[in-house]
């Protein structure tokens, strides 16, 4: 994949601003950046959903906007995207249509994003976990080349996110992961490369390891409250907990659990960025 | 008063079929880009418009003059025009990357449907189901019309023996068009794509395919068709034997280009059934609503005023009213486009590389098959209601349903619904005009008003031509704007939350 001189943004309004890098091996490639910074931007833009104001995107040497290079992308972003008024196994068949693949298909990924018990179900009366999950389901109709995930865990609770992780980690063997995320934790966890964007350019196209790390924070959503410890910081309805990382969740649950306080939810914050790029 | 063998009517709808059923199949299976119906209407209007504009002055100089000098006549024009703006409008296109070798094909049958199912065929069949129509009706206009076409078309009320073999001849005369406009309009889209004009030079003879007209006579009919299909059966042989290694080339450039996963083409027609489908039970509310409200609407008029008086309103009123419940019954399909845009369905399908002609195309096609629905329920309907009340089918009725009814109301759907996709698309979230769904219907009425009004101050007899006209216009009115929304409007219109 190669991006040379992208600028691109919505009606003429520039958001990216002379984007160039050149993807050539297999791996995960982890976007960070600021709220605002361009990364959706840059995901649409190669997904060929917004045209380049300037500057040109390949893929294999191919125009990102000709039909043969869409079909080796997939693409999932932040947004559901699944038609109103649909069960689930109804929503998968639809983008199967689209896909032109078959029920094996479909059958397969309900196995692998585990959705037997809400095949049935209508999209719209499902938790946001569980429409992230079947959001996703859809890029694993088909096998592609390049898969472009934007914030494919936001709102999964950590064991849903780790075996997501798991699944990009696998896919990313001998394809190509772009990967945008608010929480470092994760970037680090995932991927080995990373793209920063501030303010619509390129800031690093490096290493993970050349930026600073930052603790691992879950949120839990509990019932009641009352037996909370009191030093809990607390964001919404969200008790949060700065971790060193997703194997000390455990812990904390069975401590919760000793106080006789009820789990509602738990699930990965997104960790602000700003204070990397300073 | 004789009226006109139904087997001419069936030679145009076999001659109509091969053309669009050529086309279609080709759809199917080679799956090329649904625009090029548009383009190639371009390249064959332009070039028709131009022979009448050339013929106009100096046809007169020309006819009854030396058979070859007339054939010349002929055959240039088409030469020039017809395979000349082929290749100019292919080269246009080829140069923008929007026709490839895989469209060659499929160009060919455009140009050959557009002069055998539509100028030729599609257009003279519905001035003979008019002419089929008005004389079925015993009236003065009837007699008129009767009178006119003994003198000027006596062929239409040859007996059956006589037509038969006229029929099989006039279908092999369609079927050589067809394959005429198959070979040169191929050629022109190869030697557009691989720049190479000898194709060109090649294709531009076949026009001189008409250079035989003025010889039909001394040939006989029978003789004259056989050797113009021989003639054009040739002419696709011959491009299709020269081409060989450019199609070869094309398919070892496409292999080496492609991704190891299977193309995802031929998705429109897949996404017109699903959106069908989704329209039906999203807009259910609204279908059955339509279909409903003029059932009821028909007892009503069939029972006002005895059976005599319910007859003639139900007759002269029902078939004026049933495009406005038409049009509210497919709203479904403008829920769809807008619920699918609030939910961010179109950043998807547009990743995945559907273009918005396809998402246009789809839910006006669902507009249209939503029409279906009501219609195939209530003209039925109507139809026995109206046998019940007065015995026999009143031809005022059946004119009305056949002009009036069934193409103001599948026109009114079509404009209504891509009016309302193209206000959804330029609204903002913001602006909380996204959707259009709760104006539409008063919008959408509009036109079939218009026609209502326009029919209590003429003469009833233009009252069909009208119609006719409204809902021609409107069709076109809609095939233009999908052309232009697809062209003008930027991706970003279709998204959620931009």
């Amino acid at each position: 994949m190669q991006l040379v001189d992208v600028s691109s943004g919505y009606y003429g309004q520039k958001i990216l601003d002379g984007i160039s890098f050149e993807i050539i091996e297999p791996g995960v490639y982890v976007v960070l950046g600021p709220n605002g910074a361009g990364k959706t931007t840059l995901f649409r833009t190669i997904a060929g959903i917004l045209h380049p104001i300037t500057g040109e995107i390949r893929i294999n040497g191919i125009h990102a906007e000709d039909q043969t290079a869409r079909e080796q992308l997939a693409y999932l972003t932040h947004i559901d995207g699944i038609p109103d008024g649909l069960r689930v196994i109804d929503a998968l068949k639809f983008y199967a249509t689209v896909e032109h693949v078959g029920m094996e298909s479909i059958d397969h990924v309900i196995e692998l994003l585990d959705l037997q018990e809400l095949k049935l179900k209508y999209f719209n009366q499902l938790s946001q976990g569980q429409k992230k999950r079947v959001s996703i389901a859809r890029i694993f109709l088909r096998e592609k080349n390049i898969y472009l995930l934007d914030e494919p865990t936001s709102n999964l609770d950590p064991k849903i996110a780790k075996e997501i992780r798991d699944l990009v980690l696998d896919l990313s063997k001998d394809r190509v992961v772009l990967y945008s995320s608010h929480n470092l934790f994760e970037a680090r966890e995932i991927g080995t490369r990373v793209i920063t964007i501030i303010q619509g350019k390129l800031a690093l196209f490096g290493k993970i390891d050349d930026i600073k790390t930052q603790k691992y924070v879950v949120g839990i959503r509990v019932f009641g409250g009352e037996n909370m410890p009191e030093d809990v910081q607390k964001e919404g309805d969200y008790y949060l907990y700065e971790l060193e990382g997703p194997e000390d969740v455990s812990q904390v649950i069975a401590d919760l659990s000793a106080r006789g306080i009820k789990i509602r939810e738990v699930k990965e914050m997104q960790n602000p960025l700003e204070e990397l790029f300073k | 008063m004789q009226n006109i063998d139904i087997l001419i009517i069936i030679q145009y709808i076999v001659a109509i079929g091969i053309s669009a059923g050529a086309l279609i199949y080709w759809r199917l299976k080679h799956e090329f880009k649904g625009e090029l119906l548009l383009y190639t209407l371009l390249a064959y209007a332009v070039a028709i418009a131009l022979k009448y504009v050339v013929q106009l002055p100096t046809i007169n100089y020309v006819i009854g003059s030396n058979p070859a000098i007339l054939g010349l006549y002929y055959g240039a024009q088409t030469a020039g025009f017809e395979v000349g703006f082929s290749y100019v409008v292919a080269r246009f296109l080829a140069r923008r990357e929007k026709l490839t070798m895989k469209d060659a094909a499929g160009f060919g049958l455009g140009l050959g449907f557009w002069e055998n199912a539509v100028l030729l065929g599609g257009l003279q069949l519905v001035n003979l189901f008019t002419y089929y129509a008005i004389l079925s009706t015993n009236s003065a206009l009837a007699t008129t019309v009767y009178t006119q076409l003994s003198t000027s078309s006596p062929g239409l009320f040859a007996p059956p023996s006589a037509l038969l073999g006229g029929g099989a001849l006039f279908v092999l005369e369609r079927t050589s068009s067809l394959l005429a406009h198959l070979a040169w309009g191929y050629l022109c889209v190869v030697a557009a794509c691989t720049r190479k004009l000898k194709y060109f030079w090649i294709a531009l003879p076949m026009g001189f395919i008409d250079f035989l007209v003025p010889f039909a006579p001394a040939l006989t009919a029978i003789g004259f068709e056989a050797l113009v299909f021989a003639l054009s059966l040739g002419c696709v042989l011959l491009a299709w034997f020269i081409t060989k290694g450019e199609r070869n080339a094309a398919m070892s450039e496409s292999s080496r280009n492609e991704a190891p996963l299977p193309r995802t083409t031929g998705i429109t027609t897949s996404l017109t059934s699903v959106n069908f489908k989704r329209s039906i039970n999203y807009g259910k509310t609204y279908l059955i609503l339509g279909i409903i409200v003029s059932v009821v609407m028909m007892a009503t008029l069939s029972l006002t005023g005895g059976s005599a008086a319910g007859a003639a309103i139900l007759s002269s009123t029902f078939p004026l009213i049933v495009p406005m419940f038409a049009v509210i019954g497919c709203m479904g399909a403008l829920m769809i486009f807008t619920s699918d845009k609030v939910k961010g369905v179109y950043e998807y399908l547009i990743a995945y590389g559907i273009n918005p002609f396809a998402i246009f195309w789809s839910i006006v096609a669902s507009a249209v098959g939503l029409t279906c629905i009501i219609l195939a329920i209530t003209v039925p309907v109507s139809i026995i209601v109206f046998v019940a009340v007065v015995g026999s089918i009143s031809p005022v009725f059946g004119l009305l349903i056949l002009y009036y009814t069934i193409p103001l109301s599948i026109a009114a759907a079509m404009f209504i619904t891509m009016a309302g996709m193209i206000w959804s698309s330029l609204s903002t979230r913001k602006a909380g005009l996204n959707s259009p769904v709760g104006a539409a219907p008063i919008l959408g009425i509009a036109p079939v008003l218009v026609v209502l009004l326009i029919s209590t101050t003429v003469d009833p007899a233009y009252v069909l031509y009208i119609a006719a006209a409204v809902s021609g216009a409107l069709i076109l009115l809609v095939i233009l704007l999908i052309g232009v929304a697809t062209k003008k409007l930027v991706k970003e219109r279709f998204l959620a939350n931009v």
